[in-house]
C-alpha cells in the first residue's frame, strides 16, 4: 500500500495559489502588467539599450505601480475578513500557526515571481534576441543573474513588509496606506544617509550598471564609476579614429543613471543583507503577532 | 482512530479554565469539568454563555487567560496538533472556501490531516455519500444551500475519523429534514465516539445526548448525566394548566397558601408551578393541591410532573444561578465526573 505522506504546507499553499489567481486583484493585474511591459518594450525599441530596457520593464515593480499591488498582496494574507473561515475551515485542524503563515507567504511570493517573471523575462527575450536600431550595449550572465535576484529580494521585502504591517493591523487597506505612507517618504531618507541598497529607486537605477558587469569586475573593481568609463571609452574612440581614419563617432548621452557622480557601485552583499535580513526579521515578527493571536 | 488512550482518559478535561478579553469581558469563567469519552455530550447554554469559547480554547484557536484545557491527556494550545488532530470540528454556519468543490474542500482537510491519498480519496467518497452531497459534488461550495454546506462541513469534521467531534450548533439553519438527518447521524457516530455538540437548542439535547452541561455566564453551572438533570431539578414539582380569572386566581392563592409543604408560582395566567418539599408525601400533596383547584372553582386543563421537561430543568438551572449571587463566588468549582457527581452550582 501506498503511504506518502501529505504535506500540509503544500497543500495550504496550493490552495492560497488557487485563491489568489481567481481573485479579481491577481487576474487583473497579470493583464495590466503584461500590457504595460508591451508599452515599455514598444517605446523603448528604437530608444533604450537592453539592461536600461530591462531596468524599465523591473521599474512597476519596484517603485510603481506594481508596488502597490505587491504591498496589498501582503496587507491582505492574514486579514480580519479572511480571520474567520482561517480559523474555522484551516487552523482547527491539525496544522500549527507557522505553517499557514509559510503558505500564505509562499503563496504570495510565487504569485509575485510568477507576475514579474511573465511582465519581464519574455519582453527582456525580445528585446535581447531582436536586431533593434539601438548602440549594442549587452548584458553579462552574472549581470543578469545578481539583478535578477536583487529585484526578487526587493519585491520579497516589499511583499513582507506589507505581510506584517496586514498581520498586525488586521485590515488590507488601512495596512496599504501605512506602508506606503511610510516607504515613500523614507526613500529620501535612505539617499540621504547613503543607503541606496534601501532603495527601490536606487536599487532600479543601478541595475543597467549591474547587468553589464561581469563577475570579475563586480569582485575586483568595486569603485569603478561611470564617468571613469565614458571617459576611458571617448580616449579608445579617439585612439581608432586615429588608427583608422573613421569620422569620429557623437559623444552618447550618459543615461540617467550615470548622472550621479557620487554614485556608489552597489555591492551585492549589502542588498542581500539590506533585503534578506527585513524579510525574515518580519516573518518572525509576523509568527510572533500571530502566534499570541485569538482566533 | 480510538485508541487505548482515548479510552482510558478523559475525552476532555478543564481545570480552572478562564479566558477574559481584553480585561473587559470575562467570557469562560474559571470553568472546571470533563467529558468522559464515549458520550454524546450537550453543551448547552444560552447565546453568550461561553459554549463556542471553550470549543476554541479546546482547539486551541484562543489562548486561556488562565487554567488550562486537555484533549485525551494531551494539553491544548495554539500549536497542538496533536490535540487537533484527535478533533473534528463543525463550527456554527461554517465557512468555506467558496470557490473549491465540495471534494477538493475535503481532499484539502485530508491532506491538513497527513492521510495518504490512497486512504484519503476512498474516504472522501464514502463520506459525500453519506452525507447526502454526491449529487452536488461537481459544484462550487458557494453555490450550496446552508443544509449543504453544514453537511459538508461535517463530513470534514469526520475526514480525519477522529475519536472526538465538537460539533457548535449542528442543527443552526437547518430545516426540518435536514435537522433530522444530522441529529440521526450523531446518534449513529456517538455509538463509536465522543461527540459534545454546543447548542442552545433543548430539543437537540434532549433527543441525542447522554450527558449534559449547563453554561450560564461563562461559568458551568451543571455536569452530569441527563437523567440526573432531569430528576433532581424537576423531581419536586407540578404543572397545572387551569382555566381561570383573576378572582379565581386569587381564591386559589389564598387556598394554597395555607397548604403546607409547598411553594407555588404563577409562570403565566394559566399555568401554575407547585413545588413540593421533601419531607411531604408527594401525592397527597397533589390531591391537595388539585382540591384546592376544584374549590376555587378554576378549570383544570391538565397536569404534568417536572420529570422531562427538559427545558424547565434548564430554565430553572438558570434562575437558581441568577439567584445563588455571590454564593457563586464562594463555590468554586470543583473537577467532577458527569456520570458519577453532578455538579449542582
Amino acid at each position: 500500500m501506498h503511504h506518502d505522506r501529505p504535506i500540509p504546507v503544500l497543500a495550504l499553499t496550493w490552495l492560497e495559489l488557487r485563491t489568489l489567481f481567481r481573485g479579481w486583484l491577481v487576474r487583473i493585474w497579470i493583464v495590466a502588467a503584461l500590457l504595460l511591459s508591451f508599452v515599455t518594450t514598444l517605446s523603448g525599441w528604437r530608444a533604450l539599450p537592453l539592461p536600461v530596457m530591462i531596468a524599465s520593464l523591473a521599474f512597476p515593480f519596484l517603485v510603481f505601480p506594481w508596488f502597490v499591488v505587491i504591498v496589498t498582496l501582503g496587507t491582505n494574507a492574514v486579514v480580519a475578513t479572511r480571520m474567520e473561515s482561517i480559523a474555522d475551515g484551516i487552523l482547527s485542524r491539525p496544522i500549527t500557526r507557522l505553517e499557514f503563515l509559510v503558505a500564505a507567504w509562499l503563496a504570495r511570493a510565487i504569485t509575485v515571481l510568477a507576475v514579474l517573471a511573465l511582465a519581464v523575462v519574455p519582453a527582456a527575450l525580445v528585446a535581447g534576441l531582436a536586431d533593434r536600431p539601438v548602440e549594442s550595449d549587452p548584458v553579462t550572465s552574472y549581470g543578469v543573474i545578481m539583478a535578477s535576484l536583487v529585484v526578487i529580494l526587493v519585491v520579497l521585502g516589499v511583499l513582507s513588509l506589507g505581510f506584517f504591517v496586514g498581520i498586525i493591523l488586521r485590515n488590507a487597506w488601512l495596512a496599504l496606506l501605512v506602508v506606503l505612507f511610510i516607504w515613500y517618504p523614507i526613500n529620501a531618507v535612505f539617499t540621504t544617509f547613503r543607503l541606496e541598497e534601501l532603495s527601490p529607486i536606487s536599487l532600479n537605477q543601478a541595475l543597467p550598471t549591474l547587468m553589464r558587469k561581469t563577475w570579475q569586475t563586480a569582485e575586483e573593481v568595486t569603485e569603478i564609476r561611470p564617468r571613469d568609463l565614458i571617459v576611458l571609452q571617448q580616449q579608445a574612440d579617439q585612439f581608432l579614429q586615429s588608427l583608422t581614419g573613421r569620422p569620429r563617432r557623437p559623444a552618447k548621452e550618459p543615461a540617467f543613471f550615470e548622472h550621479d557622480l557620487e554614485y556608489q557601485d552597489i555591492k551585492p552583499w549589502r542588498v542581500v543583507l539590506s533585503y534578506a535580513v527585513p524579510i525574515v526579521v518580519f516573518l518572525g515578527l509576523s509568527y510572533v503577532c500571530f502566534y499570541f493571536r485569538d482566533l | 482512530m480510538v485508541t487505548s488512550m482515548t479510552v482510558d482518559t478523559a475525552a476532555i478535561e478543564t481545570s480552572h479554565l478562564t479566558k477574559v478579553y481584553g480585561n473587559e469581558v470575562i467570557a469562560v469563567n474559571d470553568l472546571t469539568f470533563e467529558v468522559p469519552p464515549g458520550v454524546i455530550f450537550g453543551f448547552l447554554g444560552p447565546n453568550g454563555a461561553g459554549k463556542t469559547t471553550t470549543l476554541r480554547l479546546l482547539l486551541g484557536l484562543q489562548r486561556p487567560t488562565a487554567g488550562q484545557a486537555k484533549v485525551f491527556g494531551h494539553p491544548c494550545g495554539p500549536d497542538a496538533t496533536a490535540v487537533r488532530r484527535l478533533i473534528g470540528y463543525l463550527p456554527t454556519n461554517p465557512k468555506l472556501p467558496g470557490h473549491l468543490k465540495p471534494f477538493e474542500y475535503l481532499d484539502l482537510v485530508g491532506q491538513l490531516y497527513r492521510i495518504p491519498a490512497d486512504v484519503r480519496r476512498p474516504r472522501i467518497a464514502a463520506l459525500l455519500r453519506a452525507v447526502g452531497l454526491l449529487a452536488v459534488a461537481d459544484q462550487r461550495i458557494a453555490t450550496l444551500s446552508t443544509g449543504e454546506t453544514t453537511r459538508l462541513g461535517i463530513a470534514a469534521s469526520l475526514v480525519g475519523d477522529p475519536p472526538l467531534l465538537l460539533w457548535d450548533e449542528p442543527t443552526a439553519g437547518l430545516d426540518p429534514a435536514a435537522r433530522r438527518f444530522a441529529l440521526d447521524l450523531i446518534r449513529e457516530l456517538g455509538e463509536e465516539r465522543t461527540i459534545v455538540i454546543a447548542t442552545h437548542i433543548l430539543a437537540d439535547i434532549d433527543q441525542v445526548c447522554t450527558h449534559v452541561g449547563v453554561m450560564h455566564e461563562g461559568r458551568m453551572i451543571f455536569c452530569g448525566s441527563m437523567a440526573e438533570m432531569k430528576r433532581r431539578l424537576r423531581g419536586d414539582s407540578f404543572f397545572l394548566d387551569l382555566g381561570a380569572t383573576e378572582d379565581v386566581r386569587q381564591r386559589l392563592d389564598a387556598m394554597l397558601q395555607n397548604l403546607n409543604g409547598i411553594t407555588f408560582q404563577w409562570l403565566d395566567t394559566h399555568r401554575l408551578r407547585v413545588a413540593v418539599s421533601a419531607d411531604v408525601s408527594r401525592a397527597a400533596t397533589l390531591a391537595e393541591v388539585l382540591r384546592c383547584v376544584d374549590q376555587a372553582g378554576a378549570v383544570l386543563h391538565s397536569v404534568q410532573s417536572g420529570l422531562g421537561a427538559t427545558e424547565d430543568a434548564y430554565l430553572q438551572l438558570l434562575q437558581e444561578d441568577e439567584l445563588h449571587g455571590f454564593k457563586r463566588f464562594q463555590d468554586a468549582p470543583r473537577p467532577t465526573h458527569p456520570s458519577s457527581s453532578p455538579n449542582l452550582a
